[in-house]
């Protein structure tokens, strides 16, 4: 089999096979179709979770080689990470396998562990926002100073002390969401779901190959 | 039913029409344009490329935002082709482990095609991190300084965040996604965008075959006919007659 | 350049320590010493509060608890004022989760919500069945028929020793009365609202987090019959419900954070208008 045959053509080809099945099990209920779609479904989530699993034995050894490479170059603050990465994955996994997610320890760890972690890279963004607000938005230009104006409204009508003193901002910030900003919205909305059914056209006919590295030919 | 015969419809339309081979005429997209310009400074700094955010977690290859991702990767396809040419360094970041082996593929084939696949396979795990969380992907970029950063794709909350670090390290950036709530924040920092159904037209406008330009036009005749049926419901609900409309399409 | 273009110039590049330092200043001041700034509620707030005051005792609350920890600063104190709101009524739970980590979250919100004060025993007054995979698929299933999909709640006990479950049969939707979604992704939402709202007519309101509400909104307020806008909203709704918690302390902290990315953003374009008039 030659490489084309297995880096293009069979793929193309299973892409259609699938798409086509998973689409007509959507929208035709009839059993045989139905159990063979589920079991293409159930295919794909073993496959995730495999993914899964790989990625974790994929930490194990890139992280491993970094050890060694810095050990015998002295970044001893990298093999500090690493370890300290490697030692997480390890004892998650192994309480997460042997006490199970339900457990009193999981939970611990989570509440403890992870769920600060989260909260806190979730709130940078605050900083990130505050620091693109004053770097970015700027009266350039009419559309620019529209923004600006926009932006201060917005903010304002946000915030309870304002709107408590200036009713009228909460009215004024309402009607820009409810009217201006869901106009446009619906408008990109129908054509995010269009481009995406073409997408999927595409995709099916085998012109779509962006996903295989684009075209070769 | 009625979703199978629309779906259907829609489906049969688009092939006669991507198969009537007219000449067709697309718009230009500077956002895609600017890519080998973007690359080319990276190059001439000697400063790497940075495309981000595929996915994220379990909303991979296998959720609907898939043809998101498909769109990034075609993105990532074309800037590795000609970072490849340009002996620059381009490194793509994952938030799904779905996208890694994808991804993998799409970076092998452009390398390969420039003649470059062992410069790619000796220096694989820095052009290809894996990155789970948005505070890494932070990271990655400062550690980098990339003189280029293209954002497209789905993008969660991340968006702000990753775009806001590569205008920190100076670096110009391409963004676009159909995720709706993070177009505003690209639309204000990324140099460059790409909004809404616009990243879809990636694959097309790269390739510009007659089939790939006319599955775009057919995408403007359906929104001509969403358009015509906008106006339609609308005269009709402001006679109080809109009850036909409305039960034709409630399936 | 003139005097005006050097103050610009300095306006417009303001150190990032100085305005990050006093975002951090000024949030950590009013949560040491909150002011307590009046709370005008909105009129998506106002609707959410009348779908779960108009439930009756016995009533369904379907609940997807699909945020996940990065979000629990919001999510939690909304989630925990209409709890409460809800189980005054009489109204029983069932919750589930389309976020992998949110089950792990039940256990604290529970702790807050303290469903025996209200004279609620688990499995018979609320449930909470864990993660499902699938997404909208997923959706359709649970609707469709509960008991199909779902063998055993989070702690493994199987859902026929539950009696709250033998209550939903199928078609599950018939025996909803209220939909309540709580996400940060918005396909999350769009998908529920597929499923439950245009689908099966349900009364459907969600909280989602402040800069996702533009892109609900096309679905307000017909589809959706309510949306709590992020941790101002949940201020509104403890509020409103009597239920003051976490959310009204919180007003302030974004009230003051809010305050100081206003200050710098007229800074920033003082700055710059200064240093164009410096050019001309």
């Amino acid at each position: 089999m030659s490489q084309r045959t297995i880096r293009r053509q069979i793929p193309l080809a299973l892409t259609f096979i699938v798409g086509i099945i998973i689409t007509a099990n959507w929208f035709i209920d009839l059993t045989p179709l139905n159990d063979l779609g589920n079991t293409i479904t159930n295919f794909n989530t073993v496959m995730v979770a495999f993914m899964m699993g790989f990625a974790g034995v994929n930490i194990l050894m890139i992280h491993t080689r970094r050890i060694q490479k810095n050990m015998s170059q002295g970044n001893m603050l990298d093999v500090f990470f690493s370890v300290l990465l490697l030692g997480a994955l390890i004892i998650w996994t192994a309480v997460g396998i042997f006490m199970g997610r339900s457990s009193d320890t999981y939970q611990w760890m989570y509440t403890n562990f992870n769920l600060p972690l989260s909260s806190t890279a979730y709130a940078a963004t605050l900083f990130y926002l505050a620091s693109a607000t004053y770097r970015v938005i700027r009266a350039r230009s009419t559309e620019t100073t529209i923004l600006v104006v926009v932006s201060i409204v917005v903010i304002m009508g946000n915030m309870p002390m304002f709107v408590t003193y200036i009713p009228a901002l909460m009215t004024v910030k309402n009607w820009l969401a409810e009217v201006v900003v869901t106009a446009a919205y619906r408008a990109i909305t129908i054509g995010v779901g269009l481009g995406g059914i073409l997408m999927g056209v595409r995709t099916l006919l085998a012109m779509e190959t962006g996903f295989l590295g684009g075209t070769e030919d | 039913m009625l979703d199978l015969v629309t779906l259907a419809g829609i489906w049969a339309v688009s092939l006669y029409l991507i198969y009537s081979k007219r000449e067709i005429w697309i718009r230009r997209l500077p956002a895609l344009d600017f890519i080998e310009e973007a690359v080319g400074r990276a190059a001439e700094m000697g400063r790497p490329v940075v495309c981000q955010g595929f996915g994220s977690g379990t909303s991979g290859m296998q959720s609907s935002i898939a043809p998101q991702i498909m769109a990034g990767l075609a993105v990532l396809g074309h800037a590795a082709k000609i970072c490849a040419r340009h002996g620059t360094m381009i490194i793509a970041s994952m938030r799904s482990e779905s996208v890694v082996p994808v991804a993998d593929e799409v970076l092998r084939t452009a390398y390969r095609l420039e003649g470059k696949l062992d410069e790619y396979l000796a220096n694989r795990e820095e052009h290809l991190p894996w990155l789970q969380t948005q505070a890494s992907m932070v990271a990655l970029i400062l550690r980098a300084k990339p003189a280029t950063g293209i954002l497209i794709g789905a993008f969660w909350h991340e968006s702000i965040q990753v775009a806001e670090a590569f205008g920190m390290v100076g670096a110009v950036q391409i963004g676009g996604t159909g995720r709706l709530y993070q177009i505003p924040f690209f639309a204000a920092v990324c140099d460059m965008n790409l909004i809404g159904e616009e990243i879809y037209a990636v694959s097309a406008y790269i390739n510009q075959t007659p089939q790939m330009l006319a599955s775009m036009a057919t995408q403007d005749y359906f929104k001509i006919a969403g358009i015509a049926f906008i106006l339609l419901g609308t005269i009709l609900a402001t006679l109080g007659m809109a009850t036909p409309l409305l039960n034709l399409f409630s399936w | 350049m003139g005097e005006n273009g050097g103050i610009g110039k300095t306006l417009m590049n303001l150190p990032t320590w100085l305005y990050f330092g006093l975002i951090i200043l000024a949030m950590g001041y009013i949560t040491l010493y909150p002011l307590g700034f009046p709370i005008p509620i909105s009129d998506q707030t106002r609707y959410v509060y009348a779908a779960v005051d108009e439930l009756q005792p016995g009533d369904i609350f379907f609940v997807d608890m699909g945020y996940e920890s990065g979000t629990i600063a919001f999510m939690e104190p909304g989630m925990v004022a209409i709890f409460r709101h809800a189980m005054t009524n009489g109204v029983k739970l069932v919750i589930v989760s389309s976020a992998v980590e949110s089950p792990m979250l039940v256990g604290r919100l529970m702790d807050k919500v303290k469903p025996e004060s209200f004279g609620y025993v688990y499995g018979t007054d609320w449930v909470h069945l864990g993660y499902f995979a699938g997404g909208e698929p997923a959706y359709a299933s649970l609707l469709g028929d509960i008991n199909g999909l779902v063998t055993e709640d989070y702690q493994q006990t199987p859902t026929s020793q539950l009696p709250l479950m033998a209550e939903l049969g199928a078609p599950t939707a018939d025996k909803i009365d209220l939909v309540g979604i709580w996400t940060a992704g918005g396909d999350v939402v769009e998908g529920w609202i597929r499923q439950a709202a245009v689908k099966y007519d349900l009364t459907f309101i969600t909280e989602v987090n402040e800069m996702m509400v533009p892109t609900i909104l096309p679905y307000y307020p017909i589809n959706c019959d309510g949306i709590i806008n992020g941790g101002i909203g949940a201020a509104e709704y403890e509020n409103l419900s009597g239920f003051a918690g976490e959310a009204i302390k919180l007003s302030d902290m974004m009230t003051m954070g809010g305050l100081v990315v206003l200050v710098f953003l007229i800074l920033g374009n003082i700055g710059f208008l200064m240093t164009k008039g410096g050019k001309s």
